[in-house]
């Protein structure tokens, strides 16, 4: 099993907080199922890739993204992705388990899915891709090739 | 239709736009008178001068950011053309496409760039970002990836097409790229060869072709409209050009190809069409580096103004008997042939031209093709050439092209490069034989053509060249290359064995020289482990040149005048003497 990139745990561990407090500020009420941060993380980069990887691009890494992270996770092995590829079951995994447990195995899913998207494309592009989604994330210092010329 | 009123073609080219790019549209313009063919729709040169005496719309030209291509397009790309960039796969069209687009980009008037059916973006990005010119900081705001190929499985072209307009209408681009188009031709025809459509299959029926025309002419108006320089790209065999619709709507069709020569590939792109503009036509060669593509256009260097002055200016070879046959050593800027058998002392007499320069202040260029550059400045170093410290310093460049599947373009384009790098004045070749084996086989067997492009573009420049070629020596007569070049050299020197008193000894001749006297002696000449060293003249001997020379036993010795002045077309004074050279060998 290849090692999972500790950069790639850091920002997956920034983005799901991001996520967790948003989905509380936006809860109706205390009653409400949150939706998962991790779905959430996956819906954003959803909705970056699929402009220029398509849905069936961003469903074929995220589907890679779920088996490594089931390796690691046996528990997120009843999660799948959608024909629209958004995350399906990852509610029913996490429900009622121990805090800490759930959310070791969103990190390990978000963190598979950053470390696929630095391999294909690189960390730099990743970057790119995370702060289209998160705009106000500062995230890996980016310099445009014009500014270095001058 | 009167040329001086054709809409499309005449009426692009303006005063401004041809003035933009002086020395490439003179070029273009010379060059296109030519051929015709399918930049002839655009015009000759003279309808287009004239059109250029109106008041018509200027076609701005964009920097295509690929190194040569420029030049070929007679300046650039006009803007708000619709282009095809089409070619066989592999041969470098979504680089192609990416190069304009990255060098086009900016926040305000960004690039959109659709893939439809074809290479999987996340796999292009990975492999695109690879090359110098993607700027990652350009993504989302510059350049935009839009992925169409749902789209194109679910939907029909009318829906593809709104798609990308609607798009382009969100964005305002100033660059759209649509990849791979061909995705879009074969879905009009699977849909004309359906269930119930009576297509006929393979090709595509009527149906289909209709439909097509009508997606293609829908998109080739909104995208024009919208002010957007646009591309699409596909993959077509070069049969499949001919006769397809697609093609006609096109301002712009770029075709690249590569072919296999024996173990080489060449890259070639042509520019079979651009509407109001004169572009370079023929095939061009050119290659994929880090850099992207870079293109080397088929009339490098032999259009740009020369900066060649005529010179009265000798310059000095380094050995100065050799100047003083040559009535004071090598008019600058002219191109000289060393011709001689291996081991004769070409490569040397290079060294002392070149180490002579450099004393003098004269940078320099060596082009070497069988030696790696420091090997070859090692050995000259043995002999004293001081050429390690110019390299350091500058003032000498050694280029090593040994490649097998070099263009003739891509040659002269990397010495006159190294020329202009130096600021050089002395160039050597050493040599034609390496360097007809650098060139990929199909450029070998147009190998007079390429010296020519070769030579003249170098002495263009102003620079005095020396090439060196290796004579396979045979007794009977007195070959000056195996190339039949001498018309391309101002000056020739033979250098050749002969058999004397049972030795194998070394003399020289100035064969040629246009501009003015050379001495008509055959002068002996030593390879020591300084140089060059000239000897005496040889005296006493009849058919020196065959290298298999005897004593002259006429009773009627000659007595040649030291100067033969092929300038003004006169040999130079011959006296007839009597007993000198008998005298000598008695």
């Amino acid at each position: 099993m290849a090692a999972i990139s500790p950069a790639s745990r850091s920002l997956a561990r920034r983005l799901l907080a991001i996520e967790l407090s948003r989905a509380r500020k936006s809860s109706a009420s205390p009653a409400e199922v949150p939706v998962p941060p991790a779905a959430r993380v996956c819906d954003k980069l959803r909705a970056v890739l699929i402009t220029f990887a398509g849905v069936a691009g961003f469903r074929s890494l995220l589907t890679r993204a779920l088996t490594l992270a089931a390796a690691r996770a046996p528990e997120l092995k009843g999660v799948t992705a959608n024909p629209d590829a958004s995350l399906a079951g990852l509610e029913g995994v996490i429900g009622g388990k121990k805090k800490a447990a759930a959310q070791e195995w969103e990190e390990v899913l978000v963190t598979q899915l950053l470390d696929l998207l630095v391999t294909f494309v690189g960390e730099g592009l990743m970057h790119q891709m995370v702060r289209q989604a998160w705009p106000d994330l500062p995230v890996g210092p980016l310099r445009s090739k014009t500014e270095d010329k001058s | 239709m009167k040329r001086n009123t054709t809409p499309n073609a005449a009426s692009g080219m303006t005063k401004a736009a041809r003035g933009s790019r002086g020395s490439a549209s003179g070029k273009a313009g010379a060059a296109s008178g030519k051929t015709g063919g399918a930049s002839g729709k655009t015009g000759t040169p003279s309808a287009m001068a004239s059109a250029s005496a109106r008041s018509n719309v200027v076609i701005r030209k964009l920097k295509t950011g690929v190194a040569g291509l420029d030049e070929v397009l007679g300046g650039g790309l006009p803007e708000f053309s619709f282009n095809i960039i089409a070619g066989s796969p592999g041969c470098g069209k979504t680089t192609l496409a990416h190069q304009i687009m990255f060098e086009n980009a900016t926040p305000q008037k960004p690039a959109l760039y659709f893939t439809v059916l074809g290479e999987p973006p996340i796999k292009m990005l990975r492999y695109q970002q690879q090359f110098s010119f993607f700027d990652q900081a350009k993504l989302d705001k510059s350049v935009r990836f839009v992925n169409l190929s749902d789209m194109v499985l679910r939907s029909d072209l009318g829906a593809v097409l709104a798609e990308i307009i609607k798009v382009v209408e969100e964005v305002g681009p100033s660059v759209v790229v649509v990849d791979s188009f061909r995705t879009v031709v074969r879905k009009a025809q699977s849909m004309n060869n359906g269930p119930g459509s009576g297509g006929s299959g393979g090709s595509g029926g009527s149906g289909g072709e209709v439909e097509l025309q009508g997606f293609v002419q829908n998109l080739a108006l909104h995208l024009t409209s919208w002010q957007a320089t646009t591309f699409l790209i596909g993959e077509y065999s070069e049969g499949e050009l001919r006769d397809n619709p697609v093609f006609t709507v096109a301002d712009g069709l770029f075709w690249l190809s590569q072919s296999t020569e024996r173990n080489s590939i060449v890259r070639k792109l042509q520019v079979m069409k651009c509407r109001g503009q004169e572009t370079v036509p023929g095939l061009h060669t050119f290659r994929i580096t880090g850099d992207g593509l870079q293109v080397f256009p088929r009339t490098f260097g032999l259009t740009a103004p020369s900066d060649k002055k005529r010179s009265a200016v000798r310059q000095s070879i380094g050995v100065p008997e050799l100047d003083a046959m040559m009535g004071g050593g090598i008019a600058s800027g002219q191109s000289v042939l060393l011709a001689g058998p291996s081991g004769s002392g070409k490569t040397i007499l290079g060294n002392h031209f070149i180490a002579e320069g450099l004393k003098a202040g004269e940078p320099g260029v060596i082009a070497v093709f069988e030696e790696l550059p420091n090997q070859y400045v090692a050995r000259a170093e043995k002999m004293g050439f001081k050429l390690d410290e110019a390299r350091k310093n500058g003032t000498l460049e050694v280029i090593y092209l040994r490649p097998l599947d070099l263009s003739v373009d891509e040659t002269v384009n990397e010495i006159v490069s190294a020329v202009k790098r130096v600021k050089a004045k002395r160039v050597v070749i050493d040599s034609l034989v390496g360097f007809e084996l650098a060139l990929a086989p199909g450029f070998r067997t147009d190998f007079r053509e390429s010296l020519y492009r070769m030579i003249v573009a170098l002495t263009r420049l102003g620079v005095t060249v020396i090439s060196t070629v290796e004579v396979e020596e045979d007794f009977t007569s007195l070959g000056l290359s195996n190339y039949a070049i001498s018309f391309l050299s101002d000056t020739i020197i033979r250098l050749r064995y002969v058999s004397l008193d049972g030795q194998l000894r070394r003399m020289l001749m100035v064969v040629k020289m246009r501009s003015g006297k050379h001495s008509i002696d055959t002068r002996e000449y030593e390879v020591t482990n300084k140089g060059v060293v000239m000897l005496d003249r040889l005296r006493g001997y009849q058919a020196l040149t065959t290298g298999i020379p005897g004593p002259w036993d006429w009773g009627q010795p000659r007595d040649a005048g030291p100067m033969a002045d092929e300038s003004n077309g006169e040999q130079g004074t011959r006296k007839r003497g009597r007993g000198q050279e008998m005298d000598q060998q008695a």
